[in-house]
């Protein structure tokens, strides 16, 4: 049996990073364990976890690192935290969030603080693809776990400006017969609806989300948040109220 | 277990991976490796198993199932192409009709192909390892997500080691068997396959007779055959390779796409892929017919049998419509009935309501004009008799309940969409309108008078009353109001080819004389001499700088016409364009399936276009374009039973063939065979 980590702070946060991790867990046939990295007085991360009903493990030290040691534990499929937004959207995510993602050897899920009430059940993911072997080759054994597990995925490519088809033949078919081809081409075997946009990815994934009730975002990234890297990731960190899964590449 | 396999090769010749020359598809990472991979002989199609991204489909021609969504799409096949492992690469052999994989040894290991000779038949040579384990031949069929609810797979094995597999769908079932042997390293796999409720029995022969023949004498008269339909029907251009080797690719898959018996419903991407739903479209009577006609009649003959077995539905369609006559449907499937969707999605994610199902008339004629083209290659008198004159003279009578007749006392099309999809419910396109004329016309031809048919002179009267748009200047506008909307730089919205309606969006490019693909011009395409010649080259100065082509039916057919003007040399870059479509994957989409349209258009656009060489009344007609760059061009075909064999440089042509048959060189009269120095007397 593998372990879903939720790491709390005390933040108001807490409470939802605690129930989708539940959530996740169920779908996993993980177990759960909670964990605050306390950094002193701090009560807020034990109310959250009263109140959900999750035991919680109390850490001491540097929290990016403890929660980084915890994951490394091979049992660890998949790691629960919630994200803080520096004013400006210069820091996406937190300063503690962004350098376990930048480090995490596992997919990460990143709750936002504006994210919405908890659903009992995972049942939409939408997926960005930006067309590539790589990404593709990463992302697959957690989208077929989350198959396996009754979740609808929604794959989504969109297309820059200068690469859209140059030919569309018939309005009737064109679409299925890109997605059909996309799908054969990077998502073989993955088990995942194709949906097709023009323009940024970053509007696109906002718009597909929205259109298929996403309970969260898929993405596989190289963990560089650095400038002029994985600009689709420190948008949906930055702006996205909804939990963006992180995948790194190489896992 | 692919690593016990490295040693073993499959004969001890010279290895054809060490000589790749112009009959072979190199394969091996390319994303859209699966469907360069693909073989077809009109009844199976199989596509993928190239490689580790377990990409594999199977295809039986004429079986058709039902999406969740209602939407006709073709029934999946069982798979039969696994053996483990993937090499490090393949090749497409097109002059033997076969796929071969190398392994890391660098030996041919695996060889399979589908019979061209027994046409439910499929076969698989490997070699390996003493003691390897090969899976069973038969595994379940690969269902695409669209047809996840409408399928049921059994699979049995009897004693004798025959695996027999059932697709259960809610229209049709696929009855699969095979077996095979494994003489030590050595495993020879045949399969058999086909559809429908009696299919069982059949394939139980089809599969028994290929066995006891046994795998390389099946491959052998595979090779043979192969040999045989390249003889009549191989084009070989001196000068340009690449032009070469995608002429040979596309003659590849259209001499694959249809059988040479029964009918054959030839879908928009053949059997080499799940676009555009198996459905069959003017794809296949315009485009890909032609070739079939000139170098294969029987297969050409069984594609139009699937039209004329559909007649009946194309009767009840036209009733429907309140009048008499047949009235084809824009897409079809297996019964005939119009499978058009009724919408689409766009790259904003919005759905599109979808007319071309109601208004794209210009079908009738498309199948029409099929069956005229190929009497004109074969002079298949039977086929007139058995049902073509019928099909030509019903599809014309439906014209007569589709005009109105204006107060100018000229009959006009209203309402409808012609080839140029970026502007729907126009009135009067060019296109329809002129195949429409030459439609009553050909069936006043046919006309018996007294049958309840309309009549001779009535159609000759509608013909002549239909206005076709010619403008003072020569050229004809493409519908009514056309000349009248915003003229575009086509510059400016992007390099061709650019899908206009993506980057303009659809309303805006339906205000501009932005066109998909050519839609005048296709009209000069397909009717060639009965339209003016002065004409054509109006229309070329008006038409092709508004061609966006995007369309990949559009490069192939303005080629054709450029080289038609006498601009061979102009022709080239979209010729080029339309031959790499698939082998560069220039789409996008070829993952999806290959473009056979564009395969003919290919063609279409060397024979008719390069060569000038069309089937006249009586005799065949040649007046060759040859681009500069190109030192010779030879074309086989058969013309009237006859083979002919043409040969083009740039001061000589010559006409072989068996017995005499005319020809019309240039406008003049010559009795083949002869070679002429061109500008000189011939010399026979």
């Amino acid at each position: 049996m593998t372990t879903v980590i939720a790491a709390i702070d005390d933040s108001p946060t807490a409470g939802s990073v605690l129930r989708l991790a539940r959530t996740w867990a169920a779908l996993l046939e993980a177990g759960l364990r909670g964990v605050h990295v306390s950094e002193g007085d701090d009560p807020g991360a034990q109310r959250a976890a009263d109140d959900v009903g999750v035991p919680l493990e109390i850490c001491h030290g540097d929290p990016a690192q403890a929660i980084l040691d915890l994951a490394a534990d091979p049992e660890v499929e998949l790691l629960v935290l919630g994200s803080r937004r520096g004013p400006g959207g210069r820091d996406p995510a937190g300063h503690i969030a962004v350098s376990v993602l930048e480090r995490a050897g596992v997919p990460v899920l990143v709750v936002p603080p504006e994210v919405g009430p908890v659903r009992p059940r995972v049942r939409n993911v939408v997926v960005p693809l930006e067309g590539s072997a790589p990404t593709t080759a990463c992302m697959g054994p957690l989208l077929h776990r989350l198959h396996d597990a009754g979740v609808r995925l929604v794959a989504l490519h969109a297309f820059a400006e200068q690469d859209v088809p140059r030919f569309r033949d018939h309005e009737g078919h064109a679409e299925e017969s890109l997605a059909t081809a996309f799908a054969s081409r990077w998502c073989p075997g993955i088990p995942a609806e194709v949906r097709l946009r023009v323009g940024p990815a970053t509007d696109a994934t906002v718009d597909v989300a929205d259109v298929e009730d996403a309970d969260a975002i898929a993405l596989g990234w190289s963990q560089d948040l650095s400038p002029g890297h994985a600009s689709l990731v420190r948008t949906a960190l930055s702006s996205e109220s909804r939990p963006v899964l992180l995948v790194p590449l190489g896992t | 277990m692919p690593s016990q396999r490295r040693g073993g090769s499959l004969s001890a010749g010279a290895d054809p991976f060490e000589a790749p020359d112009l009959w072979t598809v190199r394969i091996g990472g390319q994303p859209h490796a699966a469907a360069l991979a693909a073989l077809a002989n009109g009844q199976l199609g199989v596509v993928g198993d190239v490689g580790p991204d377990g990409v594999r489909a199977t295809f039986v021609a004429g079986a058709y199932g039902t999406g969740p969504d209602g939407m006709v799409r073709p029934l999946p096949g069982p798979t039969w192409t696994g053996v483990g492992g993937h090499g490090t690469s393949w090749q497409l052999d097109m002059r033997a009709g076969t796929l071969r994989r190398r392994n890391e040894q660098g030996r041919t290991d695996l060889e399979r192909f589908v019979s061209i000779v027994r046409p439910t038949v499929g076969v698989l040579l490997a070699a390996g390892a003493d003691g390897d384990a090969w899976p069973s031949p038969l595994a379940a069929p690969e269902v695409p997500r669209a047809m996840a609810a409408d399928h049921a797979w059994t699979m049995t094995a009897e004693t004798d080691g025959t695996f027999v597999g059932t697709v259960h769908g809610a229209r049709d079932a696929i009855v699969a068997m095979a077996r095979q042997r494994v003489d030590r390293t050595q495993l020879e796999r045949v399969v058999a396959m086909d559809h429908g409720p009696d299919a069982e029995p059949e394939v139980r022969r089809a599969l028994e007779e290929a066995l006891e023949l046994g795998g390389s004498a099946l491959l052998e008269e595979h090779r043979e055959a192969w040999a045989r339909r390249w003889a009549d029907a191989d084009i070989e251009i001196a000068g340009d390779p690449r032009a070469q080797l995608a002429v040979r690719f596309a003659l590849f898959h259209l001499l694959s796409c249809a059988r040479t018996d029964g009918q054959s419903a030839v879908g928009a991407r053949g059997l080499t892929g799940l676009a555009y739903a198996g459905h069959v479209f003017w794809d296949t009577d315009v485009f890909v017919l032609p070739t079939l006609a000139a170098t294969l009649p029987d297969a050409a003959r069984s594609v139009l049998e699937y039209r004329l077995r559909r007649l009946p539905a194309a009767r009840a369609r036209a009733r429907d419509g309140g009048g008499a006559g047949a009235r084809f449907p824009w897409e079809s499937a297996d019964t005939g009935e119009d499978v058009t969707p009724r919408f689409g999605r766009d790259l904003d994610g919005a759905l599109v309501p979808i007319t071309t199902g109601e208004l794209s008339a210009h079908i009738n004629a498309d199948v029409a004009w099929a069956a005229d083209h190929y009497v004109a290659w074969t002079g298949d008198e039977t086929f007139v008799a058995q049902g073509g004159r019928e099909l030509i003279v019903e599809t014309a009578t439906d014209w007569a309940q589709r005009v109105r007749v204006g107060a100018d006392g000229r009959a006009h099309l209203d309402d409808v969409t012609g080839p140029d999809e970026y502007h729907e419910r126009v009135d009067d396109d060019a296109y329809t309108n002129l195949m429409a004329r030459w439609h009553l016309t050909r069936a006043a031809d046919l006309t018996v008078d007294g049958d309840g048919e309309p009549g001779a002179d009535a159609f000759r009267e509608l013909a002549g009353a239909l206005v076709d748009g010619r403008r003072p200047d020569g050229h004809h506008e493409e519908f009514a109001g056309f000349d009248e909307l915003d003229d575009v730089d086509l510059g400016s919205i992007g390099p061709l080819p650019v899908a206009a309606d993506v980057v303009l969006g659809r309303e805006r490019t339906a205000g501009t004389k932005v066109l998909k693909q050519p839609d005048v011009l296709m009209a000069h395409h397909l009717l060639g001499d009965l339209l003016p010649h002065a004409s054509l080259l109006a229309d070329l100065d008006a038409e092709l700088p508004r061609i966006s082509h995007g369309s990949s039916l559009s490069p192939a057919i303005c080629a054709a016409v450029l080289a038609r003007a006498g601009r061979a040399d102009d022709a080239l870059a979209l010729f080029h364009l339309a031959g790499r479509l698939d082998l560069d994957d220039l789409t996008g989409s070829t993952s999806a399936g290959l473009h056979l349209a564009t395969m003919g258009g290919v063609w279409q656009a060397v024979v008719f276009g390069f060569a000038g060489i069309r089937p006249g009344a009586e005799e065949l007609q040649l007046d060759p374009r040859l681009p500069s760059g190109w030192r010779s061009l030879r074309i086989q075909l058969r013309f009237r039973g006859q083979v002919v064999r043409v040969h083009i440089d740039h001061e000589h042509v010559s006409v072989a063939t068996a017995a005499p048959v005319p020809v019309r060189l240039a406008g003049e009269l010559v009795q083949a065979p002869f070679c002429r120095r061109m500008h000189e007397e011939a010399k026979t």
